[in-house]
């Protein structure tokens, strides 16, 4: 170890107050404790995307139940509370326990590789933030074991199924939500700390690439919106534990006041958890196309329009509530406002991929799936914006269908096409290219199945949160369910696939998995070191890297 | 804290990495009391609705 690094290894411990000696300067500490005091961004990154995949095994295991009830009609498996139980622990440990966290460890992952940071900014409050987690998933799943059983009201939690009607453990439910909600702040606040603060001298806010910005952008999404939902749990519990009556109409209080505090802090949340996506597909399809991302600059202010507008349009989930003609026209026309912004994105992809030298690796079969079905996934949101239409999508399997296409084929699939993506980088090895080819057909097909009957469902009037349904819904949910239990199937491939990879996968060879692949993340040589960036890259070395500057000539 | 390209790149590794953390806990407490806010605002706003 250089004289000059243990200076600066002195120097943090002056600042950190702390001895970080195993940290910085040797590799990984031996055994499971390094998984437990590790303040390295690799090691938490890696943590959160396998605590995020355990969590989705579970909450994909409770939609399984979920599509076994929905079979056929009639009470086959479970009791209609459990199904209902289901349906909202499926829904809570999707969004908070799976796709929140899954997008935080890529970003502890990449963005100080992608800035030419040596770590994320607050290295101890990130191990922090991540050990949250696994305690606030367990106190949820707890629930489900407590007298009353688990919280049976849907993941919107709305009042007063949440609070007058409430199990006892509903309590629990709400201390779990603000541990979830503590630890997602201080995520954010680390990403928000580290890209304003950590990047190389040299690399200005336009040089970043599309992943960092998108997820600047959903940091700042997070901190105004997580604390609202944090401030909705804490009425709640002094509602039910402490003689408030903020949601009780008999103490003066307004249920339909929750719905809008709830959206307010949802609608922004579905942001949070497609802008990430909207990063990586802008890393992957550039380097899959040959090309350099088209409009790099209007994809930028195109994801802060879309960040801006998911504030102003929160009544949309609530057009029949009761609300005046003039807002459900404002909330109608702010909602289809937010299209123009995401057509930008679409178009610049699809742009992007036009007269490229096209090839189609694992990863970008992901990223252009995501392309299509986002977009399919977009199409029926703009069907339920429109005020007079949503009277007959509200509350029914079309809701279902449109916000699975979002999540699933669209945030999801993301994550899958950033782990196929940057996985040779982390672990060094290559996976098993013609697995992951059969897996990723086996999961398209299985998912549309799953997902795309579920809109003539909807259309055909079967409301959603039900575990018993008319007969003429019985054959598109007999097809949905086999869909169900075929894209579920479809996990236990994958599983092999990533861990076939990190065990046995073909060591990578000659600096960079995908050959035109740009960013500083791959100047790491075959495999990402414990320890990156002792020297911040140059200017001439960030634009050379950069996936949004052409460089024609330059090969 | 507004220090030019130069400056920064005539700085050793050591106090580049004590300027960005220096940076970066200003910015870190901005955003808590900023996260703070929001949240005693809902509080604020849904108490004097009620």
């Amino acid at each position: 170890m250089s004289t000059t690094t243990t200076d600066l290894q002195d120097e943090i411990e002056k600042i950190d107050g702390h001895d970080s000696h195993d940290d910085h300067h040797h590799g990984p500490e031996p055994g499971l404790l390094r998984w437990v005091k590790t303040t390295n961004h690799k090691d938490i990154g890696t943590l959160y995307i396998w605590f995020a995949f355990s969590m989705l095994l579970i909450g994909g295991a409770f939609a399984m139940v979920i599509r076994a009830e929905l079979f056929q009609p009639g009470l086959q498996l479970v009791e209609p509370q459990f199904f209902n139980q289901m349906t909202t622990l499926h829904g809570l440990i999707m969004v908070f326990g799976a796709i929140m966290p899954a997008f935080v460890g890529l970003a502890n992952w990449q963005i100080p590789l992608m800035i030419g940071a040596k770590d994320m900014a607050l290295p101890r409050m990130n191990n922090w933030s991540f050990w949250i987690l696994p305690f606030a998933g367990t106190m949820l799943l707890s629930t489900l074991f407590m007298q009353g059983g688990g919280p049976a009201f849907g993941w919107t939690f709305y009042a007063p199924l949440s609070t007058t009607f409430a199990p006892e453990s509903t309590d629990f439910f709400i201390f779990a939500v603000h541990m979830l909600g503590f630890s997602s702040i201080m995520g954010a606040i680390n990403v928000i700390a580290t890209i304003l603060n950590m990047r190389a001298p040299d690399m200005k806010l336009m040089d970043m690439p599309l992943f960092v910005w998108t997820w600047l952008i959903t940091a700042f999404l997070l901190i105004a919106a997580m604390p609202v939902l944090a401030g909705a749990v804490t009425m709640m519990l002094t509602d039910r534990n402490f003689g408030t009556s903020f949601f009780d109409a008999s103490g003066g209080g307004d249920p339909v006041m929750f719905q809008h505090i709830f959206w307010f802090f949802g609608h922004p949340e579905v942001y949070i958890m497609i802008l990430p996506a909207f990063g990586i597909v802008s890393q992957i399809i550039p380097t899959f196309a040959r090309k350099p991302l088209f409009g790099y600059s209007s994809m930028v202010y195109a994801t802060a329009a879309i960040a801006l507008l998911s504030f102003v349009v929160w009544g949309h989930h609530m057009f029949l509530v009761g609300m005046p003609i003039a807002g459900q026209l404002y909330f109608m026309y702010a909602t289809i406002l937010i299209s123009v912004p995401t057509g930008v994105k679409v178009f610049n992809w699809v742009t992007t991929m036009w007269r490229g030298s096209l090839s189609f690796e694992t990863p970008m079969l992901w990223a252009v799936a995501f392309v299509i079905l986002f977009t399919i996934g977009g199409l029926s949101g703009l069907m339920l914006g429109i005020a007079p239409a949503d009277i007959q999508y509200h509350d029914t399997y079309f809701v279902v269908a449109h916000f699975h296409y979002v999540l699933v084929t669209g945030a999801l699939f993301s994550i899958i096409a950033a782990v196929f993506y940057w996985l040779p980088m982390w672990c060094g090895r290559m996976y098993n290219e013609k697995l992951a080819v059969i897996h990723f057909w086996w999961a398209i097909i299985s998912v549309n199945v799953l997902f795309f009957p579920q809109h003539f469902l909807g259309l055909a009037g079967m409301p959603r949160r039900i575990p018993d349904y008319s007969l003429q819904f019985a054959d598109f949910n007999m097809i949905s369910s086999i869909g169900g239990f075929a894209f579920g199937l479809s996990f236990i491939m994958l599983t092999y696939i990533i861990v076939d990879c990190i065990r046995n996968g073909k060591p990578v060879e000659g600096g960079r998995a995908w050959e035109s692949a740009r960013g500083l993340e791959w100047t790491q040589g075959e495999k990402a070191q414990y320890h990156s960036f002792d020297t911040p890259p140059s200017r001439a070395t960030i634009l050379a890297e950069s996936s949004h500057i052409s460089h024609e000539g330059q090969h | 804290m507004g220090k030019s390209v130069e400056e920064l790149q005539s700085m050793t590794e050591e106090e580049l990495l004590k300027h960005q953390r220096k940076g970066a806990r200003i910015t870190a407490l901005i955003v808590a009391i900023l996260a703070l806010g929001v949240f005693s605002l809902t509080l604020y706003m849904k108490a004097k609705a009620s």
